[in-house]
């Protein structure tokens, strides 16, 4: 072959191309380039098993495009803003947020200024997020002082969903991200919890509410839930264009307080108003407690009635897993 | 400028040579960037020694397709849009994209060593696709990829991502 330019060529360098057919067929920096398209964090996730120089890409795409406040330090310099040029520099994709209430608790000046003083017209929300993932400690209603009468609110705690809801205006656009993953790490710390407030040692959860905010984030079409005593849902609109949901998971346990009052039926009737033809899946984890069997069906007949088009499936999981019919009914 | 001025001749590792518009090979940002440098040569092909006949056959179908639409900014960076990418990919570029893997991969590495921003992002993106939904071993056959963790390790990563799991 003649090589015309042969003498004087610019030092092009030749791109990697592995002879030895057990080496990967793209090299690292093009196989990164395939994982920033690939940004669910659950995929990330399937992609760090894979192997070690996978592992090394997907936690390296996880850091670059994650904000995490994962602790109080890191949430209060968010909030001082501290971080805005960072910000500006960086458009996150992900938000990881740990929050742990009993901490501030003990910060009873961070508290009010975060929590009771209005931090809505901060505008330093995350905007076009694709996920949020908060993981929820401490206790959800606890009075600073018992024995004081001063029942003001920066006396008296917030309730948990309360002051996640603040949070959640404060960093995350009035839309929403597109996933949402509430981890509610609380009942490690029911057994101290139920002895300071002299519970039963059988009461499971405080009494978590569905955070209002969450109602107006029209872009969320994935959402993993704990278990909430009183889970709620914004009354279905018709006229309101929000994104199809895909996937609503939520514990078996706490199926039944979604059943006793309207919230599932709320659910239903939005997954057919805003998902037309596509479908949605409620996943169901783990086991319907004993003696609630009834809610299952009544979750039947209230799918009968309200998705005529039969676009949404209920799945049953255990850790991940589709369970049979067997495991659903046994305890 | 006459009609022969505005033809590059490409030369291929298995030395085939193409003669093509010049607005079709200045998508490739590198031969822009040789032609540039090394001034216009009339006769001479430019070597291409990492990219075949038939995938450069391919990468300039679809360089003719797209020569009339702007280039990317030169300084356009990769840490700049990575971080807001889609994997939606036009309805044209998916179709000439439907090739076998092993083409892909060429045409992946070959726009890379081009230097042609789009296709490198139809390329990955067309990847990305098909690695949605895989679960790790299906992942390791496409990318021929061999486990390489201990079982320690693979112990300790499910550990670590056990909430992932929930």
């Amino acid at each position: 072959m003649t090589r015309p330019f042969a003498t004087g060529l610019p030092a092009y360098l030749p791109p990697h191309r592995p002879l030895d057919p057990t080496l990967p067929l793209l090299p690292p920096e093009l196989i990164y380039k395939v994982f920033t398209h690939l940004d669910h964090p659950c995929t990330l996730h399937h992609l760090s098993h894979v192997s070690r120089q996978f592992r090394r890409l997907a936690l390296q795409r996880r850091a670059e495009t994650t904000l995490y406040l994962n602790t109080p330090d890191k949430l209060v310099d968010w909030l001082d803003q501290h971080w805005m040029d960072a910000y500006r520099r960086r458009p996150y994709l992900h938000l990881e947020l740990a929050f742990d209430l009993k901490w501030f608790r003990t910060h009873p000046n961070l508290f009010h200024k975060i929590f009771v003083a209005d931090h809505s017209r901060k505008g330093i929300y995350l905007e076009n997020l694709k996920s949020v993932r908060v993981i929820t400690t401490g206790f959800n209603f606890f009075m600073l002082d018992r024995s004081s009468k001063d029942t003001s609110t920066d006396r008296m705690a917030m309730t948990l969903h309360h002051t996640l809801s603040v949070l959640l205006r404060v960093l995350v656009h009035e839309d929403g991200p597109e996933h949402f993953t509430w981890i509610d790490a609380n009942s490690t710390y029911m057994k101290t919890y139920n002895k300071l407030r002299g519970n039963s040692s059988k009461v499971k959860s405080a009494k978590i509410q569905t955070p209002p905010v969450l109602h107006s984030w029209i872009n969320t079409s994935t959402w993993y839930l704990p278990f909430l005593m009183r889970p709620t849902w914004d009354h279905p609109d018709p006229e309101e264009t929000k994104a199809p949901i895909k996937v609503i998971s939520i514990p078996a346990e706490g199926l039944h307080k979604y059943l006793k009052g309207y919230t599932m039926d709320y659910i239903i009737g939005d997954i057919v108003n805003r998902n037309g033809d596509e479908e949605a899946i409620i996943e169901v984890r783990g086991k319907v407690p004993r003696g609630k069997e009834g809610y299952v069906r009544m979750l039947e007949g209230m799918l009968n009635r309200r998705d005529r088009k039969g676009v949404i499936e209920v799945v049953w999981v255990d850790r991940g897993r589709e369970m049979t019919i067997t495991e659903r009914q046994g305890h | 400028m006459s009609d022969k001025k505005q033809q590059v001749i490409l030369q291929t590792s298995d030395d085939e040579q193409f003669t093509v518009e010049k607005i079709v090979a200045e998508r490739s940002a590198m031969i822009k960037s040789m032609m540039e440098d090394l001034g216009e040569q009339e006769g001479q092909a430019i070597p291409l020694p990492n990219v075949s006949s038939s995938v450069l056959t391919k990468i300039l179908e679809y360089c003719d397709h797209h020569k009339n639409e702007p280039l990317p900014a030169a300084d356009s960076s990769d840490a700049d849009d990575s971080r807001r990418k889609t994997s939606e990919i036009g309805e044209w570029d998916a179709r000439w994209i439907q090739v076998d893997q092993e083409m892909l991969f060429e045409i992946i590495l070959a726009a890379n060593y081009l230097d042609i921003k789009p296709l490198l992002d139809v390329g990955c993106k067309t990847v990305a696709n098909m690695i949605k939904g895989k679960t790790p071993e299906e992942i390791r056959k496409l990318f021929n990829i061999t486990n390489d963790f201990t079982p320690e390790e693979e112990e300790q990563i499910r550990k670590e991502n056990e909430w992932a799991e929930e």
